[in-house]
């Protein structure tokens, strides 16, 4: 006897659509092509695209920022360690990813944090959206950002106003000190990113980030489709630790995370050996996360 | 860059009927549908020198022709979503002696399948390329940019949950 429940999952099959040819794939390769020759010989470009693309600046400026936070790797590792981790971490960790070319990763992370009202979180979410174009999503995440933005409070101060002026250079940094004698007032969010970007400011990552930024690239994945989330590897904490130890030269974190990385990727090259010999088992992987 | 690289080309004729087939049963008409994949293939060729850095240019690929249809059924005032006419294109109603005594449970099913891709876009597109269309796994693969093992474990994931939805409700129904 038929299990009600597969017969009901059956009904789910649609009559198919009519056939594409290929015919019709040639069609639509001409239109393509000529839609391209057509913008080619246009030499402005398209305002969807200057948005598109300044929406990818302004965000990439975003992260750097929010990365460059001087307790940034302390709140990842917090973040990754609690037993209900805050706001703050899943902005970073959202940011590293991006800034790692990990859009999809990153996305899940902003959604963490912007769920708990993070206002950086649901900028980069607008920001993200706009960038692939995704107007409907953008203008949803800026509604949100908005709401969280209620006239008497302080307005989102972007991070960067905070942060030691030291890792700007000089022109940058007189040109922020002359707009701070001017007005004192907090800096709307996208008045300082657009103002980062024109002034092309150059941040320098502090000492030891840009080895932990690209080990958390490579520690963050999709662990099972029951889940769908982008989690880190089980010693994850212990190899950021590694990684931020005090008094460790550059050259000694560069070897470290040399060493952390091909200890890596022989355990992957093992997993997917052993997945290939029972092709349906998931690949295990999970947080470091203490019991509660 | 004012033509269309030979890779591009190359991607957009493999994937070029999938897609259009999918934008369909979200947009109902195959013109809508054909407009839609245009802008998407326009967006993927802006992109393309940045695709290509991406650690999985095809499922990118597939992202981009994905939310571009959700924006034109927005812009059509449609909802982007299956229940809107693709429960109507059910093979069951076809041949079925009595399609309106059968049309609450394909209603059902669809509707779950919807709810799916509000938790698991992923699960979601793999059971509808799957179950809906037919796909075989390696065709689902290559128009999600995903391994044929990962289709597999994500289609049982897929289908135990619309299960427990589906069993869930039948023993709603069965509540005097």
């Amino acid at each position: 006897m038929t299990d009600p429940l597969d017969e009901l999952l059956s009904k789910a099959r649609l009559a198919p659509t009519a056939p594409y040819t290929s015919s019709d794939v040639d069609a639509a390769h001409q239109r393509l092509a000529a839609r391209i020759a057509a913008r080619a010989a246009s030499p402005a470009p398209r305002r969807e695209t200057v948005t598109r693309q300044r929406s990818d600046q302004e965000l990439h400026t975003l992260c750097t920022v929010v990365v460059s936070e001087p307790s940034a790797v302390e709140d990842l590792v917090a973040f990754v360690s609690d037993c209900m981790p805050g706001t703050a971490g899943g902005r970073i960790l959202g940011s590293i990813l991006y800034l790692r070319d990990r859009p999809e990763s990153a996305r899940f992370w902003w959604q963490y944090a912007a769920g708990d009202g993070d206002r950086a979180a649901l900028y980069c979410l607008y920001l993200h959206h706009r960038a692939i174009g995704e107007t409907g999503e953008a203008a949803w995440w800026h509604e949100q950002f908005q709401a969280r933005c209620l006239p008497g409070t302080e307005r989102s101060r972007l991070p960067a106003l905070r942060s030691p002026m030291q890792r700007l250079d000089g022109h940058s940094r007189q040109l922020f000190e002359r707009m701070r004698a001017v007005d004192n007032r907090p800096v709307p969010i996208f008045q300082a990113l657009r103002i980062l970007r024109s002034l092309r400011v150059k941040w320098s990552l502090p000492d030891g980030l840009d080895t932990v930024m690209d080990y958390v690239a490579v520690a963050v994945g999709w662990a099972d489709p029951d889940l769908d989330l982008p989690l880190p590897d089980w010693d994850f904490v212990t190899r950021v630790k590694t990684l931020t130890a005090h008094g460790t030269t550059p050259s000694a974190r560069h070897r470290t995370a040399r060493r952390i990385l091909q200890t890596r990727s022989t355990r992957e090259r093992a997993t997917r050996e052993h997945a290939a010999e029972a092709s349906d088992l998931p690949a295990s992987r999970g947080p470091n996360l203490a019991p509660c | 860059m004012s033509e269309i690289p030979l890779d591009l080309e190359a991607l957009h004729r493999m994937r070029r009927p999938a897609w259009v087939r999918w934008a369909e049963r979200f947009l109902h008409h195959r013109a809508d549908a054909e407009e839609a994949v245009d802008d998407a293939v326009e967006k993927i060729f802006d992109a393309w020198d940045d695709i290509l850095r991406k650690e999985n240019p095809q499922g990118y690929c597939w992202s981009v022709v994905r939310s571009t249809v959700i924006d034109h059924a927005r812009e059509r005032g449609r909802r982007p979503t299956l229940l809107d006419d693709a429960a109507f294109d059910a093979l069951a109603l076809r041949t079925a002696l009595d399609p309106i005594a059968l049309l609450p449970d394909v209603m059902l099913v669809i509707s779950a399948i919807e709810n799916l891709a509000r938790t698991s876009p992923r699960q979601h597109d793999v059971f509808v390329l799957r179950a809906c269309e037919g796909y075989s796994v390696a065709r689902v693969a290559d128009t999600l940019g995903i391994t044929h093992a990962t289709v597999r474990s994500t289609e049982r994931h897929a289908i135990r949950q619309l299960r427990a939805v589906l069993d869930a409700h039948m023993r709603e129904g069965e509540t005097p």
